[in-house]
């Protein structure tokens, strides 16, 4: 197994009154994929946003337990650094209203790059790296929004890597896209993990099947909490789970 | 499928009569509510077009040359052109413009950005913004004379500026504040959070994200709201009468007294025996908002096309 990246201890989170997780206990791999499962609503997004502290975003949020990277606590760090190493695709590609070249620029910028060449060559790198340079390299001028769904969202990507982040999380990614733009971000997925610890929740069995290393399940029982049932290889996940529910799921038996 | 509706309690033919009574009815019904809002909308543009055309038909009479270029020549006769007022009108929009935009800008975004956050840390704070939220609601919906009498209760008298510019343009700027920071709020909330989210997860700043990408992304929206406030200054009159004076004479400083279109045209309806020159003036005044519209219009359609949510 390869070093633990992204680590949780008993870790909770409360809205209000409202358990939204339950002592999630978990241990990342580096550079490998982990797919984030379950049914609507058992927290698999909450919890992937705790990596990042977009929760940090939501009033009224309260965790108890440790959430660390590198061994390091999440919520010591300042926040910023933290998305620094810790990227995000949302579901939704969400370009911003500005060229093609400014959406990528954008990381580095606001993050205090001001050097124009390096700017450029980083920007190049990682439309490359998103597999868009080829589609978009005469129209880097054009608006990002001008794009088709699937290359919105590989820029998205793009902008992502432009602030050379170790992890990448991806909230369904593909959940709003065609099934030939969704086999494009799925090969990327695949070469990213070279480079990126990635987690990615996902809605789609079969593509937590193909793309992932390692498979997380969670589920929520009436107390709508979310928990994680099981946590292995994706191949013992989707062959011989440990518990019924996952073996449940994964057969399509409910959710 | 224990819900299913049964229909044959009803005899065939009963229900036969019954659909196509029913249906006659609904055709009147559909005919007669689509002639009605036919007539509605039809007397509303005939109303407006008759009032135009009326301002325009008496306006023309006391068009002559040089009417925009001459100042008035003051008197009962209401003789000389509008050029005076048309400077003034301009000096007074400016500053205007000027005081209301960014305390307006500012106050929305802190509204919209910051004031949620803060209300959850202290119950006061939340209770201010709560009074703020309704502030700015009911301030838009006051009569203006009411910000006429407070704007000379304090600039005019109290803090001795007089009946000037600067007097009018404070007095103006707390009339058209509850426009400007409504229209930003509203701008400001109409941005998807996934622009936000997406920023802030690129380690940008929550001013960076403001700054970079809220801003640019409700700029359309806040500068229609800047637009409506100049048309709203131009057709002001009675702020501007009870804290700009009536001064046709050029204006010179800050300090100077002075007139904008809507005023003079007031002045010669009430005044004089230039009934034509009122009118005048009031197309002038007429084709300017139109014009001002027009920009709205170019304005909000970028808005629709530079966003998707």
């Amino acid at each position: 197994m390869n070093n633990i990246k992204l680590e949780t201890r008993d870790y909770c989170l409360n809205y209000g009154k409202f358990r939204a997780l339950d002592h999630i206990t978990i241990a990342i791999p580096e550079k490998q994929v982990t797919a984030l499962i379950g049914p609507s609503g058992c927290g698999k997004s909450t919890f992937l946003r705790t990596f990042n502290r977009m929760n940090d975003l939501i009033p009224g949020v309260r965790v108890e337990g440790s959430a660390k990277m590198d061994g390091q606590d999440i919520f010591a760090m300042d926040v910023v650094q933290l998305r620094q190493q810790v990227g995000m695709v949302f579901q939704k590609p969400n370009p911003f209203p500005k060229s093609i070249f400014d959406n990528v620029a954008y990381g580095p910028r606001v993050n205090g790059m001001k050097d124009p060449r390096m700017i450029k060559e980083l920007v190049e790198k990682s439309l490359r790296g998103a597999a868009l340079w080829d589609e978009v390299k005469d129209d880097l001028n054009k608006s990002g929004l001008a794009l088709s769904g699937g290359q919105q969202q590989r820029l998205c990507i793009a902008r992502c890597m432009a602030v050379q982040p170790t992890v990448i999380l991806m909230d369904e990614p593909a959940a709003s896209l065609d099934p030939i733009a969704t086999l494009r971000i799925e090969e990327l997925i695949r070469r990213l993990v070279e480079d990126f610890t990635i987690v990615i929740v996902t809605h789609n069995l079969q593509q937590a099947g193909r793309i992932s290393d390692y498979t997380a399940f969670f589920y929520t029982d009436e107390s709508r909490s979310g928990h994680l049932v099981e946590f292995d290889l994706t191949d013992i996940i989707f062959t011989r789970p440990k518990d019924k529910r996952t073996e449940d799921y994964i057969s399509g038996r409910f959710g | 499928m224990e819900n299913h509706i049964d229909l044959k309690t009803e005899s065939s033919a009963d229900l036969k009569v019954f659909r196509s009574n029913n249906l006659k009815l609904r055709r009147f019904t559909q005919n007669f509510a689509y002639s009605l809002v036919w007539l509605a909308g039809l007397i509303t543009v005939l109303s407006l077009l008759v009032v135009i055309g009326y301002v325009f038909m008496r306006g023309m009479r006391g068009f002559e040359p040089g009417f925009l270029t001459t100042p008035p020549a003051g008197g009962l006769s209401g003789e000389g052109g509008i050029s005076t007022t048309i400077v003034s009108t301009v000096y007074l929009v400016l500053m205007t413009i000027t005081i209301a935009t960014p305390l307006g800008i500012g106050a929305g975004i802190y509204l919209v950005e910051y004031a949620g956050e803060q209300s959850l840390g202290s119950k006061t704070v939340a209770a201010l913004v709560q009074v703020a939220h309704f502030g700015v609601e009911t301030l838009a919906g006051i009569p203006s004379i009411i910000f006429g009498l407070f704007g000379y209760a304090l600039f005019v008298t109290t803090l001795k500026f007089g009946f000037s510019l600067l007097s009018a343009s404070l007095a103006g700027a707390c009339l058209v504040l509850p426009t400007v920071i409504r229209t930003t709020e509203e701008a400001l909330l109409a941005i998807p959070t996934g622009l936000r989210e997406g920023s802030m997860a690129l380690g940008a700043t929550k001013w960076q994200t403001i700054k970079n990408v809220v801003l640019p992304t409700a700029a359309p929206g806040i500068i229609t709201g800047i637009i409506l406030s100049v048309g709203r200054i131009m057709s002001e009159t009675a702020v501007f009468f009870v804290t700009l004076g009536g001064s046709f004479n050029m204006p010179t400083s800050v300090f100077s007294s002075g007139r904008t279109m809507a005023l003079h045209l007031y002045y010669l309806a009430m005044d004089t025996r230039a009934f034509d020159k009122a009118m005048a003036t009031g197309v002038v005044l007429i084709s300017s908002i139109i014009v001002i519209n027009l920009l709205i219009n170019i304005v909000s359609r970028k808005l629709r096309v530079g966003v998707r949510d």
